[in-house]
């Protein structure tokens, strides 16, 4: 998997991509699109501030050239927390080798945020 | 009656404004370039546009992902999806503005009541998770009002966050400790302080020489308010599946703009940093050359003008799905075109190739338009320019998803889901104050001279011996009340940590019983929530205040009684959801501890939650 920027990616066929999002200050607010047929979320498991969660990009016979799923994040930060923003980390990486480090970052009352994450098959 | 109203303006502004100095600078949402732009938002928030207000808050947080990382202010302002909400009725807009806007009220940084400066009344019950700050003056009882400098802070929960390198982590592991553990980090510390001991110079006996005015120890014995308990777990896990299904949503109208059709005519597409939507060399041709070496590629069938470039992957071979980088998108394009003639570049290369080209479509625009905004956006971009950008991007996908009934439906399903997701975590919210909390508070006070009133021509007043410190025990209930308020109701016992030679009477001081009502009051846009509060205080003095008998002109003066305590206070943020606060009191006392005539007077002070320097990840 080679990172384009922070929402591309270009990966192999049959790959498995990691995401792994996590929180600074609970609780974990994240709600994430399902993939498309083909690459449903795979071992979904819950970490002490947030989730790791995998998906294997369809295989060279398959139609399917790009695999997208939307985040929404959403903050609930209290009202008296000095530090008023709340940053999401999100770590995708790749069976092939390959990892990148993002950020969401929201301001205490900011609408949610929802990002779109794209895989494209180039082989 | 004697009245005196009382001001300490020119000390504390001072220490206000010292304070805002530091948060501007510390303040994600306060960058320089915002100062402008939010000055103006202030006034003109009451009558802004509902899709004004949304390119106000997108601004605000494209400044925060900017601090934070570019890549990550990037993928914020090239994404269709941070539009939806200015696409759709503005009324579902404002309903979604409703829906995120929440707040706690019961997080206590001053010092208790019984300490002596506190503008407060009454405890509450939840202290801050590692540390605060506040500077208030206010000795509600006292007929001095010193200022007071207060720091409270958790030892266990500083020790994890050290350890564990994470706000939140740290929470996690603390709860996953022994009893023994959980309870000694139920438990927090305060230690206070006065700035200035010098005020009564004249004061007998002498003045206490350093500023340690003494500590407290709270203890949660029952509170379930933070949110990262366990307990609310499900509740949070609710509102994600309402997220989820506005993920949906928002995948759904990505679709649907993506199925707008290509204009008759449109250039093919250029090459955005992500390859998949651009041009790609599918097979064909003859190459030599080694990996990185280009071709290129022009005379595409169906678009006149054409040219590209294309790399070899490895030696003397170009891989199926390279991406080809446009150097002229020719025009007048029919249909996307499959082939086109390959020809040398840095490479040797001839023959026919295989070729997928988009045409633009409306999305392809959008995207490119997008990159090319935020690529001409410099880092020191102003608020203002930031928000034409933003506006530009706006306005241009609502004029092309405006023909798109399926996207629209999209968006405003998206938008819908997202306002049920806001309602369900108000009522998390709203379910958390309404669990009681119970706490009890050991208080220890170092009485100082300062207290005593200052001597006049005409009275002078003393104490014989050094004064007694004091040791206060305070058990604090909370509850929610109606409509968003908070009831706390305190019971206070003081006594005598010795008693002077001139002491009359056993070692209890005083019992109290306070009560306060906090009341939100509606936002104030850029600024926050203030709150309304109302308290009372009943103190039986049942000993001397000081311990002795006070001696006015050398003569003693009993001071025993009932104390009623009657106050008003306005407490405003300073910046929405900056943690700092000032409140302002208006209080009314019968008496004071040492002049036995009604007091009326006003308090201003500033708290300062100072988690945040631990919150960083």
């Amino acid at each position: 998997m080679t990172a384009i920027d922070d929402n591309h990616y270009a990966t192999v066929s049959g790959e498995i991509i990691s995401v792994t999002t996590q929180v600074d200050k609970q609780p974990f607010l994240v709600g994430f699109s399902n993939p498309p047929d083909n690459a449903t979320w795979q071992n979904i498991t819950p970490l002490a501030n947030g989730d790791k969660r995998s998906f294997t990009m369809p295989d060279a016979n398959d139609p399917t050239q790009i695999v997208r799923y939307v985040a929404t994040y959403s903050e609930s930060i209290a009202a008296g927390d000095p530090d008023p923003t709340q940053t999401y980390t999100v770590v995708i990486s790749g069976s092939a080798g390959g990892t990148r480090t993002s950020y969401i970052v929201i301001g205490a009352g900011s609408l949610p945020i929802q990002i779109p994450y794209y895989f494209v098959k180039t082989v | 009656m004697h009245s005196r109203f009382r001001h300490y303006f020119s000390i504390l502004l001072l220490v206000v404004a010292t304070h805002v100095q530091i948060l501007s600078a510390q303040s994600p949402a306060t960058g320089s370039n915002s100062t402008a732009r939010s000055a103006s938002a202030v006034s003109s928030a009451a009558t802004e546009s509902i899709p004004d207000q949304v390119l106000d808050q997108l601004v605000k947080e494209v400044d925060l992902m900017k601090k934070k990382q570019l890549g990550a202010a990037r993928q914020l302002v090239t994404s269709e999806t941070t539009y939806l909400p200015y696409l759709v009725a503005p009324s579902a807009t404002a309903q979604l503005f409703n829906a995120f806007q929440e707040q706690r009220l019961d997080v206590q940084v001053t010092s208790s009541q019984s300490a002596g400066s506190s503008t407060s009344t009454t405890n509450k019950g939840s202290v801050p998770w590692l540390f605060g700050a506040a500077v208030e003056a206010g000795a509600l009882t006292q007929s001095t009002t010193n200022g007071q400098i207060v720091l409270r802070g958790n030892v266990t929960n500083a020790i994890a966050a050290t350890k564990y390198q994470g706000y939140i982590t740290s929470f996690d592991k603390v709860q996953e400790q022994n009893a023994l553990v959980r309870n000694i980090a139920a438990t927090s510390f305060s230690i206070s302080f006065n700035p200035s001991n010098t005020t009564n110079s004249s004061a007998s006996p002498a003045p206490q020489t350093n500023n340690f005015s003494g500590f407290s120890i709270h203890y949660d014995i029952w509170n379930h308010r933070d949110p990262r308990d366990r307990r609310w777990r499900r509740n949070w896990a609710s509102t994600i599946v309402d997220l989820a299904s506005a993920s949906n949503s928002a995948d759904a109208f990505l679709k649907a703009f993506e199925a707008l059709p290509a204009l008759r005519g449109a250039l093919i597409e250029t090459t955005p940093s992500f390859g998949s939507k651009g041009a790609t060399y599918v097979s064909g041709g003859t190459v030599v050359g080694s990996t990185g070496q280009t071709c290129t590629l022009s005379k595409f069938d169906t678009v006149p003008g054409a040219e590209a470039v294309v790399a070899l992957t490895e030696a003397d071979a170009i891989g199926s799905g390279s991406p080809l980088k446009i150097t002229k998108q020719g025009a007048s394009a029919t249909s996307a075109p499959s082939t086109a003639t390959l020809s040398n570049g840095t490479a040797t290369c001839s023959g026919t190739a295989a070729v997928t080209v988009p045409l633009q479509t409306p999305s392809n625009q959008w995207e490119a338009l997008a990159e090319a905004q935020f690529d001409d956006l410099s880092a020191s971009a102003t608020d203002e320019e930031i928000r034409a950008v933003l506006k530009t991007l706006a306005e241009d996908l609502a004029a092309k998803v405006k023909t798109s009934p399926e996207a629209m439906s999209a968006a405003q399903s998206a938008v819908a889901n997202l306002i049920q997701a806001g309602r369900k975590k108000t009522q998390t919210y709203t379910a958390i104050m309404q669990t009681p909390t119970i706490s009890f508070e050991y208080s220890y006070v170092r009485q100082s001279t300062n207290q005593i009133p200052g001597s006049t021509s005409t009275t002078t007043m003393s104490a014989a011996s050094p004064l007694p410190n004091l040791s206060t025990f305070d058990l604090i209930f909370n509850t929610y009340l109606v409509a968003g308020s908070q009831l706390s109701l305190n019971g206070v016992a003081t006594i005598f940590n010795s008693l002077p030679v001139a002491a009359r009477g056993g070692s209890m001081r005083d019992v109290e019983a306070t009560a306060e009502v906090d009341i939100p009051l509606p936002q104030i846009s850029n600024i926050g929530k203030p709150t309304l509060t109302f308290s009372g205080l009943y103190m039986d003095l049942i000993n001397q205040p000081l311990g002795q008998p006070l001696l006015v002109n050398g003569i003693a003066e009993s001071r025993t009684g009932n104390i009623g305590v009657f106050q008003g206070k306005f407490t405003i943020p300073l910046g929405k959801g900056s943690g700092v606060n000032v409140p302002v009191a208006f209080t009314y006392a019968n008496r004071t501890e040492l002049v036995k005539e009604s007091d009326v007077r006003g308090s201003i002070g500033v708290t300062f939650n100072l988690d945040s320097l631990f919150s960083k990840p």
